[in-house]
């Protein structure tokens, strides 16, 4: 599903966010990212959505080599690799209903199915009741809901998390953890960046360990301690 | 929700940089509805002189001819073989002519009567190009005080027109160039104050069309709406103008303007209003929409 060869990504300002890093994800794998602040983590997560492009190595996601992807096949990249952030990047003049939709009405979808799906999806995530809240009228975890509801609307194969704890209470970051598992379960790969060492130790799944760039460790299911 | 809503909710979120842009492509048309009405008044004018080659003979004020004299000329003009047709206009004739013409102004028929006015023969050719020997017979004749010619007129009108069509150009061309640099000015603001949004847009996999085609359309709306007004309000200025016009212009049959002109102008400028509005916009896009 996901092959990293050594993958190296250096910004112009001389910093080295990724040092030759090197791992295979397959289909319906749960994955967690752990490490420092400054580790790597995020442009992992990045190179594999192509927002970032690697100064060397190859990425391949989905059979799709991100090297030879033009730019205007980007767009589709994304919408197959859904993306949750720590800071949700919702529209704050939008209702959760229209957040959601907005990742199905650039697929062109028509309204009556966009309707049924966002309903779907939102239920999933059990935020049926607030579909017409505005973010400013919702907690933390529940935003962070729709971050996740927003990606998942489309049907990604892969479903990448950057701290999506980050800025929740305890509770509501182990909920949305679970969460994450249940997509996984439903047949999605999940990808996890966290700082969240309880998280990680509970969920007993692989574990990808980078420290300055570098991959310093890679557990599999329940190896992790 | 579909594009004509994007293009509602996009333009209602900045209203007055919308306003903005109206306004300067409704003055933009406004100049080229006047030029294009000025240019077609122009043309159909110097149709009007072509196609009626006339060359007039005024005689000395108060002083009318024989019939000897009149048959005369008739004769000489004749013989050239280019005479379409003949007419004397006697002292008399001109005074009621000129009453008719002058009845609404008393102050005017009092000044002038027939003693000042002169005599004249009007003439006609099949072709402009056969004025220049019948005026040249006319000039040889005794008492010939003036003739007037239609070649010149027609000459100066041409002149006239041709200064009309670079002005108009040259203006028309400014504010088209001006009105395109307004557009893309309030487009890039625009993508400047939903900068977040568009960010996300391309984050969960917007395609580069659907983040610039409201915009774009935005741009568009701006010169179609634009265009639309500034037709309207010179066809309501053209309309209040025509008795006016109508009177000043006499025997020239130029008012009313033909409906299908001001539909044809119509048409013309919402292209144009369009097409200003599109490239405004996507150089808008493409230099500051960075995707």
């Amino acid at each position: 599903m996901i092959i990293f060869q050594k993958v190296s990504k250096s910004f112009p300002d001389g910093t080295l966010a990724l040092d030759k890093a090197s791992f295979q994800i397959n289909k319906k794998e749960f994955v967690f990212f752990i490490g420092p602040s400054g580790a790597g983590k995020t442009t992992v997560m990045r190179l594999l959505r192509k927002e970032l492009t690697p100064t060397s190595g190859s990425i391949v996601v989905m059979d799709k080599n991100l090297t030879d992807t033009e730019d205007d096949q980007v767009p589709f990249l994304r919408r197959d690799v859904g993306m949750c952030y720590q800071d949700f990047k919702l529209l704050s003049d939008r209702t959760v209903y229209e957040n959601v939709a907005l990742a199905l009405e650039i697929t062109g979808m028509e309204r009556e199915k966009i309707e049924k799906r966002v309903a779907e999806v939102l239920k999933n995530v059990g935020l049926s009741k607030k579909a017409n809240f505005f973010p400013i009228q919702i907690s933390g975890g529940e935003l962070q809901r729709v971050g996740i509801a927003r990606a998942l609307a489309p049907d990604p194969k892969i479903l990448i998390a950057d701290e999506p704890t980050g800025n929740l209470d305890p509770e509501s970051g182990w909920e949305i953890i679970k969460l994450f598992k249940e997509i996984n379960l439903a047949g999605t790969t999940v990808l996890v960046a966290t700082h969240n060492a309880e998280v990680v130790d509970k969920f007993k799944e692989r574990v990808i360990k980078l420290e300055d760039g570098k991959i310093v460790s890679d557990k599999k299911k329940g190896e992790y301690k | 929700m579909n594009i004509l809503q994007k293009t509602y909710k996009q333009a209602r979120r900045s209203p007055f940089q919308g306003l903005a842009a109206v306004m300067i492509t409704t003055l933009t048309f406004l100049v080229i509805s006047v030029f294009s009405l000025i240019s077609y008044g122009s043309i159909k004018i110097l149709e009007y002189f072509e196609s009626a080659p006339q060359v007039i003979a005024f005689f000395e004020p108060g002083k009318d001819l024989t019939e000897v004299e009149i048959a005369n000329i008739r004769a000489q003009l004749d013989k050239t073989g280019k005479l379409k047709d003949f007419r004397y206009v006697s002292t008399n004739e001109a005074e009621a002519i000129y009453k008719e013409k002058n009845k609404d102004n008393p102050l005017l028929l009092e000044l002038v009567d027939a003693s000042i006015l002169p005599a004249s023969i009007e003439i006609s050719a099949g072709e402009l190009k056969n004025l220049v020997e019948l005026k040249g017979v006319l000039e040889t004749q005794e008492g010939v005080d003036d003739v007037v010619y239609y070649e010149d007129i027609v000459n100066s009108l041409s002149s006239w027109i041709n200064s009309v069509k670079i002005m108009g150009g040259a203006a028309i061309a400014y504010l088209v160039i001006e009105s395109v640099l307004v557009i893309l000015v309030i487009i890039a603001l625009q993508i400047a104050a939903r900068r977040e949004e568009i960010e996300i847009l391309k984050l969960i996999g917007a395609t580069t069309w659907f983040i610039r085609q409201p915009f774009v359309v935005t741009g568009m709306a701006y010169g179609l709406i634009g265009g639309f007004l500034a037709w309207s309000v010179s066809y309501l200025m053209l309309l209040y103008s025509t008795p006016f016009l109508a009177n000043w212009l006499q025997d020239i049959p130029l008012l009313p303007v033909s409906f299908w002109f001001m539909l044809a102008l119509l048409a013309g400028e919402l292209v144009l209003g369009i097409l200003i509005g599109a490239v405004g916009s996507l150089i808008a896009t493409r230099r500051f929409l960075k995707i």
